[in-house]
């Protein structure tokens, strides 16, 4: 047998083989939408798919700018509504100046 | 029998008088002074205080020498103008050196004039501003002169740390008479008509043969950047008297005050997202740590100090929800934002001062450490390094840091750590705190292992990576307690101004000493 010989048989057995295979799958699949057939839902498939999509980004959009505003429009946790009061009073008796004065 | 005064024969000796004081050079001197671009002393100091607040002390004093012909160059007030005055509505001592009067040469009177207000400021406890330009020393008095000089020295230094101390460089200063500025607290000067040196130009070439012009050998470019005995300059002389009515702004009148706070203009919950992706995650990345400190502070309260001089190192002032801050922090844009000796000179002295006038330190530290060199080496970068953990450890401020991204080694211990008494350290996700970074660590730990490998650069890979894992991210150290929290980088403003309310009266005790040693 010539190597041209050996590899047309292969060929042929390779390509054989993967028919086989897209056989059995198709089979599968008629078998099992045989034994589940299609219900309700399915039909929404045929209703104006262009319209939901519209409808999707719409929505998409929205959730979007709310995540966008939550982030950086808000602060990320519940803040203090006294933050920086302190700050804006003299200090109090506690306080000390700088060091040294009270030894003197 | 002669005429007794009246009141107003004696009101208009008084106008006359002061008249006179105040055109003390006379009009060519002034014309000259104005030819040059330059205000007389009085000009200056209406221009710098508040409008009609300055009141003048020894208007008419004059010298009592006679030697080289002294006797005929007597005016009243000599060369120097002194007196108190507000700026922001807040009370301040100032004096100014009168160029049209000989020169506004350092003389025995002035001396005693400038002395004299310095004490009188140190009792008040009001800063002293000083507006500079003079020849220097008066040759004419002798020792007299010397004398002058060495009494206000003394008091600068005696001042030192009590008031806020402020010169103002607006003409020549030469001479011993540069210690006095060199001992103040800041040095603004302006550019072109102010030097500053301890020999010119002429006896520099007499001695070393060395020809230098004057800008180049004391001019404000170069004592912003290069010697660092400039903190400001200022392109003409409304500027810098502008730029020290900023200043004073940040500063307590003396070292029992509080910095003074201004009614808050800014939200203290502003979460600025810009600093979440601000730093770079590639260590190896520069960015400017200004853009940090502008989105962190007050809006547009941030007043650098020595901006020219080390800018791997920044340092200011800023408020941060109207209290007034010192800002440190390392500058990632030059040289990689390492620690040399300049820098540390620079963070050194800017943390002294915060401490001394009662202002918080807050630390941003992003560094890989100190700068490696035999030049560093043999100019002391230990020396020179010190100063700054002795600053940081010797300061009783409230301390804050925030680690932004590389603290290695001696550098992390150095800028404001815990363990030199920070009293609240964060960090953001890219901090990486180690002993030093990756790649050196590896080329150190794994030398053996790695040298004979065949696949060796990318068994080095793997081992940087995997240093990275334990060492790359703030966690490590937030387990071991050796930072307080991880943020998210847009927090660190609330968490900043929250931690300096809990340390509002902090108070730490002192224990007595004459005075601690620190390396100069």
């Amino acid at each position: 047998m010539t190597l041209l010989q050996q590899g047309l048989i292969i060929s042929a057995l390779g390509i054989s083989l993967t028919f086989a295979a897209l056989v059995v799958v198709i089979g599968l699949i008629l078998l099992l939408r045989a034994l589940f057939p299609a219900t309700a839902p399915s039909l929404r498939l045929a209703a104006s798919p262009v319209h939901e999509s519209a409808e999707r980004e719409r929505s998409a959009a929205i959730l979007a700018a709310v995540w966008y505003v939550r982030n950086h429009m808000q602060p990320a946790r519940p803040t203090d509504p006294a933050l920086g009061h302190r700050l804006e009073s003299p200090p109090g008796g506690y306080w000390r100046a700088a060091p040294g004065l009270d030894e003197q | 029998m002669t005429d007794s005064p009246t009141p107003e024969s004696l009101g208009r000796e008084l106008e006359e008088r002061r008249q006179q004081a105040a055109e003390a050079g006379g009009a060519d001197r002034i014309a000259a002074q104005h030819k040059k671009g330059k205000l007389t002393a009085g000009e200056r100091i209406a221009a710098f205080l508040d409008p009609g607040s300055f009141n003048e002390l020894e208007p008419y004093r004059a010298h009592r020498h006679t030697a080289f012909g002294l006797d005929e160059q007597r005016a009243p007030g000599d060369s120097v103008i002194t007196g108190f005055g507000r700026v922001h509505g807040r009370m301040l001592a100032v004096y100014a050196q009168d160029f049209t009067v000989l020169g506004g040469s350092f003389s025995e009177v002035q001396g005693q004039k400038v002395a004299r207000l310095l004490d009188l400021a140190l009792d008040s406890g009001v800063p002293v501003v000083g507006l500079m330009d003079s020849v220097g020393a008066r040759i004419q008095e002798g020792v007299y002169g010397l004398a002058a000089f060495s009494e206000l020295f003394w008091r600068n230094t005696q001042a030192s740390g009590v008031v806020p101390q402020i010169s103002v460089m607006l003409g020549p200063c030469a001479g011993g008479s540069v210690y006095s500025p060199g001992l103040t607290d800041f040095v603004i000067m302006t550019e072109g008509s102010s030097h500053m040196f301890i020999t010119g130009p002429k006896v520099i070439e007499t001695v070393t043969g060395e020809k230098v012009g004057l800008d180049e050998l004391g001019g404000a470019g170069v004592h912003n950047s290069i010697s660092g005995v400039a903190h400001f300059a200022a392109p003409d002389e409304h500027s810098a008297l502008a730029l020290t009515r900023q200043l004073l702004s940040y500063l307590p009148a003396n070292n029992a005050e509080p910095a003074p706070r201004i009614p808050p203009a800014d939200d203290p919950h502003r979460m600025d997202a810009r600093l979440d992706s601000l730093v770079p995650t590639d260590p190896g990345e520069p960015y400017d740590v200004r853009a940090a400190i502008t989105l962190i502070f007050d809006t547009d309260t941030f007043l650098e100090v020595h901006a020219q001089f080390a800018q791997n190192a920044v340092v200011g002032f800023a408020r941060l929800h109207g209290a007034v801050v010192g800002v440190v922090a390392n500058q990632p844009m030059a040289l990689a934002g390492v620690l040399d000796i300049d820098a540390s000179d620079k963070i050194a002295r800017f943390i002294r001062f915060c401490d001394a006038f009662n202002i918080p330190l807050i630390t941003l530290v992003d560094t890989p450490g100190f700068l490696p060199g035999v030049r560093e080496e043999h100019g002391g970068i230990i020396r020179h390094g010190a100063k700054i953990v002795y600053a940081y450890s010797e300061a009783t401020v409230p301390k804050l840091a925030v680690i932004l991204r590389k603290a290695y080694g001696g550098a992390y211990i150095v800028m404001s750590s815990k363990h030199i008494r920070t009293d609240v350290v964060y960090a953001w996700p890219t901090a990486e705190i180690a002993v030093m970074g990756a790649e050196g660590a590896v080329q150190i730990l794994y030398a053996d292992k790695l040298k004979d490998r065949p696949d060796r650069e990318q068994a080095e890979r793997e081992s940087v990576e995997a240093f990275r894992r334990e060492f790359g991210s703030p966690f490590a150290a937030a387990e071991s307690g050796h930072i307080d929290d991880v943020l998210h980088p847009s927090e660190t403003r609330p968490k900043l101004i929250a931690a300096l309310e809990l340390l509002r009266d902090k108070r730490v005790p002192i224990r007595p000493r004459k005075h601690g040693n620190i390396p100069l």
